[in-house]
Formats: structure tokens, sequence, C-alpha cells
């Protein structure tokens, strides 16, 4: 039996790490602790080592790379990434994951400026209601005020 | 395969892939089929929850599962997502699909909190008639008090 290996593609907001990614690799005997993992952010000349760190219980810590669950999912492993890879100065992260004896998988990462998972502003600046209620104002207060001053003084108006 | 979904969506059918080894459409599979299963796992969970397949009825039918049409599209068949799986509360999920002697087949789910599909207001809420509406509405009553406060001032003086 043979298994497919698959880059991945994903779309975060910049700087909303640390955050965990599923990755799916070609299972060999290796276990996680074996795994290289290396990063490329867009703001990098060269690729940089991920430490992989696992805490006491042998869980993800960051950096850390786990295997889900071999029966019910074949390969499928999870990848905590620390803040410092997603954080805001690229506009992309290309991550690397290697076990031995197994061709590496990468995943390509978008760091976006928006979020995605926020239904009520997609993360835009612009559409917070602070925002468009200050913008809102300013303008309302500039067209009454003319407004009535044309009113109170209509002659001034059409001079 | 990746697909990128609206969280909360309900009654969805996708259409998944099956490859063998070689890389070629596997046909002839079904929802009993030799070593038949799937599992899914939503964001920040790690207990895969069983999906039992079954063949489709007339409408949506949670783990129904069809191969579309094996000479036109070797390979392709239709799954039909239990609503559990996109309702969240993690941002993905993802499934595998598994039979005896073929690879698993993964779907990655993105659920965003957007609607793709949505060519008004791309399923934001902050865009919707009535959330514009209280912020114009808002923004009426803070200005006009002080401006109407200002001419009864003026014309007192």
């Amino acid at each position: 039996m043979e298994d497919t290996v698959t880059d991945m593609r994903k779309t975060v907001e910049r700087g909303s790490g640390p955050r965990a990614f599923w990755v799916l690799l070609q299972r060999t005997r290796a276990s996680c602790a074996d795994a290289e993992v290396h990063y490329l952010r867009g703001d990098m000349r060269s690729p940089a080592r991920l430490e992989l760190a696992a805490d006491e219980a042998g869980a993800a810590a960051c950096g850390g790379l786990v295997e889900v669950h071999r029966g019910k999912l074949p390969g499928l492993y999870e990848l905590t990434l620390p803040a410092a890879v997603l954080a805001d100065g690229a506009q992309e992260v290309f991550v690397s994951v290697r076990l031995p004896q197994a061709p590496a998988v990468v995943l390509e990462i978008d760091l976006v400026a928006y979020a995605p998972a926020d239904g009520g502003e997609l993360g835009l600046g612009g559409f917070r209601r602070s925002v468009r209620h200050e913008h809102l104002t300013s303008i309302f207060e500039r067209v009454m005020r003319a407004s009535v001053a044309a009113l109170l003084n209509p002659e001034s108006e059409s001079r | 395969m990746n697909l990128r979904l609206r969280k909360g969506t309900t009654g969805k059918v996708v259409r998944v892939m099956i490859r063998d080894g070689a890389g070629g459409g596997r046909t002839g599979l079904a929802h009993d089929a030799a070593g038949a299963g799937a599992s899914w796992l939503g964001e920040g969970s790690r207990t895969p929850v069983d999906l039992e397949l079954c063949p489709p009825g007339s409408g949506f039918t949670p783990g129904g599962f069809r191969e579309v049409d094996a000479r036109a599209m070797p390979g392709l068949y239709e799954l039909h997502l239990p609503d559990e799986v996109l309702a969240g509360p993690g941002n993905e999920s993802v499934l595998a699909l598994r039979f005896a002697g073929l690879p698993p087949t993964y779907l990655h789910l993105d659920l965003v909190g957007y609607d793709p599909y949505d060519s008004e207001r791309l399923g934001l809420s902050c865009l919707a008639q009535e959330a514009r509406h209280a912020c114009l509405s808002s923004a009426f009553r803070d200005v006009v008090p002080a401006i109407v406060d200002e001419i009864r001032s003026d014309g007192r003086s």
C-alpha cells in the first residue's frame, strides 16, 4: 500500500499565532521526535529550523508535531507553529515537514490582513462599528451645519 | 482536497475524488465496500468522530455516499456531510475516507466566517441592512442634539 503525500495551503490572519495546523505525512516507522521542520517566511532569506518540543504529557508544545490517530486518521499530524512564524511582516510562510525515509511535505500559509473566521467584520478595521460611527458622525455634522446655516441665512447661501 | 465553507453550513453534499495507489480514479466503491470507514476531527480536538457511511436517500442523507458516474468521471464520489462537521466551534475540520487497500482520502474543510457565495454582503453581519441602519441612526442621534443645542444657545445670545 502506498500513501499519498499531499502539499497543503492555508489562509490565516497574520499575527494570529501560536496555532496548530494539520499536515498529512507519509507514514514511516519514525516517531515525531525524528521529524525535521523548517520554515521560510517572505521576509527571510533562508529557511530556519524549528526545534520540536513536547510538554511533559507528550502533547504538542510550540513547534510540536503530534500524530493525531494512527488507525482512524492515518498520516494526519498536528503541527503547532510558534507565534513568530505567523507574525506580521510577511505575506506568506512555507513550512516543510519531513520524517526520516519519507518525502518532505510543504505547507504554504498565506498570512492575510483579514480574519477569515470573523463573520461580523472580517477583521477589517474599516468595518468596525466605532470607525463607521465616527466617520458618519463627522459627515452628518458637516452636512447638518451647512444645511442649518442655509436655512437660517438663505441670503448668504444665494450670494 | 480542500474546501472553504461558511461555518454552520447545513445539508452540504460534496464531491470527493478517490484515487488508488497509482493515482488513478478508483471506481466501484460503495458505503459497504471492504474496509469502508470514515472519521472526522474538528479543530482543537484530538478525538476522531466516526461517520457511518450509508446509501443516500432521495434527499440529504448525513453520511450518504455514492459513486457519481464510473464511466464519465471515474473515481468521483458524492458524500453527504453531517451538519456537525461544519458546525465548529473550531475554524476547520478534517475528514478521512478509508477503504481496504487504498490510501486514505482526506477532505480538509476551512470553516470561514463569511459566505463566499453571497454577492451582496459576503455574509458579513456588519453589512446587513439592519446593522447599517443602526449605525446610521446612532450617528444621527449623536449629532442632532448637539447642533440643536448650539442653535438654541445662538438664538438666546
